[in-house]
C-alpha cells in the first residue's frame, strides 16, 4: 500500500470531502447502535479493493446522477423505459453464488444472485457497468492481469450481455465458463451432497459458540435477541431447536443483525434438520431511475426480486422476508449446497497458476450472460418486455456498445482505484469511523 | 402589522396568531413510468406565534415522509410525520432585531413574497442549493422601506445535525424602497459537512407588485452557488422568474420559468422547469390546475447522455388553503 499513501501530497480534497460525508451517511443506522461493527467494516474495506468496492456502491451511483460536466455520456440510454428495469443493483461476481438443486437432485446446484440487497428498478446499463467494474476488481490481486488482460474481460462481457440477448440459453453448468465457474459448482456439489455444513457448524445437536474475535464469530442469543428471533418465526413454520448471533460476514451489510439457526420442521429425528439464515435488511442505495415504483415491504422486495430474476423462482425453499415493525429480515437456507465466487480464493489458485486469464475469460462471459438472463426475466416498471427496451437500445449498435462498455470499465476501474486511495488517507487522517462519532456525540 | 409577519416586516405586539396552509395535490406524470398517477402533499404547514413586548416566538412544523419518498425504513411503516421548521426566538426594539433557534432563512423568506408557495418552492430550495432553516441565530436592523441582517448558522439545515466546527455566515438586504418594487441581495460564506466543504452562495431578487385588489406579482431571482450537495466542485448559477396574478375577479393564473446550469452557455450543462396554470379562489381556500415541464440537458439528467429521455412533464390539480387566526 505504501505507493497509495504516497500520493498524499496530491490529495484531492474535494473528492475525499465527497467521500466521506457519503460513506458516513450511508452507514449511519448502524453508527449510532453499533459503531465498533462499522469499524470492522471499514478496516475490511480499507484492506482490500474489492471489499472497497462492496461497501460503497451508494457513492457509485450516486457519482452517476449527480450532475458533473465530466461525466462520461452514453449513446444507450434513450429510451425512458430504460430507467424502470428490475435490476440486481450490485451485480459484482461475489454476489452470486449456488443454490441447492430442486427435486432432481441430480442436475446440481444453480448459481443465482444471491444478495439482492441493493435492488429494484434502476437503469439496466448501470447494473451491467457495475458488473464489469466488479470483474476488473476481481482481478485486482492477480498478478500479470493487467490492463489489456483487463480490457479483454470487459469486452468479453459486454459481448455475453448482448450475445445472451440475441439468443438467450443461459446454462451455468456449461463448460465454457471455465475453471473459477466450475470449480464453485463442483465445491456445492461435493460439500452439499455431503451436508458438510451442518457438520462444521452442529456439535452435538446445538450450534457451536466460537466467540467474537475482530468483530467476526458467533455467539449464544440475549433474551431479547431470542424474542426477536420467535417473533421472525411467523406462523412457526419451523421448530427452532438452537440459534446463535453471527458476526463478520458480507462487507456492505457487515453491521446488521444475522441469526443462524437450527431448525426442523417436527420430526424427531435429524432428517428434517436445517441450517437457516437470518439477516436485517436496511433501505437499497437510490438507484438511478426515472419515475418510482416500490414494493410493499423490504421483505416484499427481497422475495419480489429472487423470485423473478433467479432461474428457478424457487432454488430455495427457504426463502422468505419478516417484517417487524421498524425492522425487517430476510430468510434464506444455510447449506452445503451454498457457495460464492470469491475474489481472494480466486487470487490464491491465479497465484499458484491453478487458474490462468482463459478461466477469467469464461467467468467474465458468466457473469455478462447471466446478468443478461436476469434482465430479460426481471420486467419492467411500466409492464413492457425488457427484450423490447434493450433491443430498440442496443440492436444494430452492438459493437459501439460493446466499446462504450470498455471505456467505461477503465474509467470506473481508476475512479475506484483513486477513491480507495482517499479513503486509506481519510481513515489514516480522520480516525477509523470517519470521524463520524464526533458528529454524533453531539447533544441532540 | 401581523403577528405572523416574517423578519421583514414589523411584528404586531402582544399577540397570538395561528396559521395552517395545507395543499391536497392529485398529479399524472409523463411518460408513464412506474406510478405515474399519485396524491401528494405539496404544502402542510402549521405556524403559531405569539408576541409579548419586544419578544416574539415563531413555531413551524412540515409533513416529512418518514424514510423519505423511496425508502422503506420509517416510523410506523413510512408514515408521514411533523418535522419542526422553525422554532425561532426573535427580539425587536427601536429597529434592531435579533433571532436566535431554528431560524428562517432569509432569502427563502423574500423569494417566497408573492409566490404561490403552495404549488412550489421557491427556486433555490426547490434546487437544493438553500435550506428553508438553520440552526443559528442572526441580528439585523430595520429603518423605514430598508433591513439589512446577518445569519450565524450551523449550515446543515433543519434537518442535519451540526457536522463541523465551520459555520456558515451570511448577509442580507431587504429594500422595498416603494410599495410596489422590493430588491433582496444575499451573500453566504457557507460550510457543509464532516469536512467542511464550501457552500457559499451570492444572489439577488427583484419583486413588483403591481395593482392592489386584483393585481400581478412579479418575481425574478438568480442566485450562484459554489459547493452544492456536499460536492465543491459544483459551482452553478440559475434563477426563476415568475409572475402570479389575479386580474378578473376570483380567477388566478401564474407562470414560472426556473433554469439553471452547472456551465454558463453550455446547453448540455443546463437543466429547467417551465410551470403554469390557475384557478378560482374561494374565501381562504383555491382550487388550481397546473401544468409543469422539467427537462435536463445530458452532464445534468439523471443519467449522462440521457438527455431528452428524462424529460417529464406534470399535470395536476390541487385545492389549497391559508387559513389565519391572529388576537391583538
Amino acid at each position: 500500500m505504501w505507493w497509495l499513501l504516497a500520493c498524499a501530497a496530491e490529495v484531492d480534497e474535494a473528492r475525499l470531502a465527497r467521500l466521506r460525508d457519503v460513506i458516513v451517511a450511508d452507514n449511519q443506522i448502524w453508527l449510532g447502535r453499533d459503531p465498533e461493527q462499522v469499524e470492522e467494516k471499514f478496516d475490511r474495506m480499507a484492506a482490500d479493493p474489492y471489499d472497497f468496492m462492496r461497501g460503497t456502491a451508494s457513492l457509485y451511483y450516486q457519482d452517476l446522477t449527480q450532475p458533473d460536466t465530466q461525466r462520461q455520456s452514453t449513446e444507450f440510454l434513450r429510451d425512458p423505459r430504460s430507467f424502470g428495469l428490475l435490476v440486481i443493483g450490485d451485480p459484482h461476481p461475489e454476489n452470486f453464488g449456488t443454490l441447492p438443486p430442486g427435486d432432481d437432485v441430480l442436475a446440481g446446484p444453480s448459481i443465482e444472485v444471491v444478495d439482492l440487497d441493493a435492488g429494484g428498478y434502476g437503469t439496466w446499463l448501470y447494473d451491467l457497468r457495475r458488473s464489469i467494474l466488479g470483474m476488473q476488481v476481481f482481478t485486482w490481486k492477480m498478478q500479470g492481469c493487467g490492463e489489456d488482460c483487463r480490457e479483454k474481460l470487459a469486452r468479453i462481457q459486454a459481448e455475453a450481455y448482448v450475445a445472451e440477448l440475441r439468443d438467450p440459453g443461459f446454462v451455468a453448468s456449461d463448460p465454457v465458463w471455465g475453471g473459477i465457474v466450475l470449480r464453485l459448482l463442483q465445491e456445492s456439489w461435493t460439500e452439499g451432497r455431503l451436508n458438510l455444513r451442518m457438520e462444521e457448524e452442529v456439535v452435538a445437536g446445538r450450534l457451536v459458540r466460537e466467540g467474537i474475535d475482530h468483530g467476526e464469530g458467533t455467539r449464544g442469543l440475549t433474551e431479547e435477541e431470542e424474542e426477536q428471533l420467535q417473533a421472525l418465526n411467523v406462523g412457526g413454520r419451523y421448530r427452532i431447536l438452537d440459534a446463535v448471533r453471527r458476526y463478520g460476514t458480507g462487507i456492505a451489510s457487515f453491521p446488521a443483525i444475522r441469526y443462524t439457526v437450527l431448525a426442523d420442521t417436527g420430526s424427531t429425528g435429524p432428517e428434517d434438520d436445517v441450517l437457516l439464515n437470518l439477516r436485517e435488511l436496511v433501505d437499497p442505495p437510490l438507484l438511478p431511475r426515472l419515475g418510482f415504483q416500490l414494493f410493499d415491504s423490504p421483505s416484499d422486495r427481497l422475495v419480489q426480486l429472487s423470485q423473478r430474476l433467479w432461474t428457478r423462482p424457487d432454488a430455495d425453499p427457504w426463502l422468505d422476508g419478516m417484517d417487524l415493525g421498524s425492522i425487517s429480515f430476510k430468510q434464506g437456507s444455510l447449506s452445503g449446497w451454498s457457495h460464492n465466487f470469491d475474489h481472494d480464493d480466486s487470487a490464491k489458485l491465479w497465484e499458484e497458476h491453478l487458474i490462468g486469464q482463459a478461466d477469467l475469460e469464461g467467468l467474465a462471459g458468466f457473469l455478462g450472460t447471466a446478468l443478461a438472463g436476469c434482465h430479460l426475466r426481471g420486467g419492467s416498471m411500466e409492464g413492457s418486455a425488457p427484450i423490447d427496451i434493450l433491443e430498440g437500445e442496443i440492436g444494430g449498435r452492438e459493437q459501439a456498445f460493446v466499446e462504450e462498455r470498455v471505456r467505461d470499465a477503465q474509467n470506473d476501474y481508476a475512479a475506484l482505484a483513486n477513491d480507495y486511495s482517499l479513503f486509506l488517507m481519510a481513515l489514516e487522517r480522520y480516525g477509523p469511523l470517519l470521524g463520524a462519532a464526533a458528529a454524533e456525540d453531539l447533544p441532540r | 402589522m401581523s403577528c405572523l409577519a416574517p423578519y421583514t416586516e414589523t411584528v404586531a405586539e402582544d399577540c397570538i396568531a395561528a396559521r395552517a396552509e395545507l395543499a391536497g395535490r392529485f398529479s399524472q406524470q409523463l411518460p408513464d413510468l412506474g406510478i405515474s398517477r399519485s396524491f401528494s402533499l405539496p404544502r402542510a404547514r402549521l405556524e403559531l406565534a405569539g408576541g409579548y413586548s419586544i419578544a416574539q416566538i415563531h413555531v413551524a412544523t412540515t409533513a416529512v415522509r418518514s424514510g423519505g419518498e423511496e425508502g422503506y425504513i420509517g416510523i410506523a411503516g413510512e408514515a408521514i410525520v411533523p418535522a419542526f421548521q422553525l422554532i425561532e426566538l426573535r427580539v425587536e426594539h427601536r429597529g434592531f432585531l435579533a433571532g436566535v433557534g431554528l431560524v428562517d432563512d432569509p432569502w427563502i423568506v423574500a423569494a417566497e413574497r408573492g409566490w404561490l408557495r403552495a404549488v412550489a418552492p421557491s427556486f433555490g430550495e426547490e434546487a437544493g442549493w438553500m435550506n428553508r432553516s438553520d440552526l443559528g441565530l442572526w441580528v439585523g436592523y430595520r429603518r423605514g422601506p430598508l433591513v439589512v441582517r446577518a445569519d450565524l448558522s450551523s449550515g446543515e439545515g433543519s434537518f442535519l445535525r451540526e457536522r463541523n466546527e465551520e459555520k456558515n455566515l451570511s448577509g442580507s438586504l431587504w429594500l422595498r424602497p416603494i410599495p410596489a418594487l422590493a430588491f433582496a441581495v444575499y451573500g453566504r460564506q457557507g460550510f457543509t459537512g464532516l469536512q467542511a466543504v464550501s457552500s457559499h452562495r451570492v444572489g439577488g431578487q427583484v419583486h413588483a407588485f403591481l395593482g392592489e385588489e386584483n393585481g400581478v406579482q412579479l418575481g425574478l431571482e438568480v442566485l450562484k452557488a459554489w459547493g452544492v450537495d456536499g460536492e465543491e466542485r459544483r459551482e452553478p448559477l440559475g434563477g426563476s422568474l415568475w409572475a402570479v396574478g389575479a386580474p378578473w375577479g376570483p380567477l388566478q393564473v401564474f407562470a414560472r420559468g426556473d433554469l439553471a446550469s452547472e456551465e454558463l452557455g453550455e446547453e448540455k450543462a443546463t437543466s429547467g422547469s417551465l410551470r403554469v396554470g390557475g384557478g378560482v379562489a374561494f374565501g381562504p381556500a383555491r382550487l388550481l390546475g397546473g401544468w409543469e415541464y422539467r427537462w435536463a440537458g445530458e452532464d445534468v439528467a439523471v443519467a449522462a447522455g440521457a438527455g431528452d429521455s428524462t424529460d417529464m412533464n406534470v399535470f395536476y390539480v390541487q385545492l389549497d388553503v391559508d387559513l389565519r387566526w391572529e388576537k391583538p
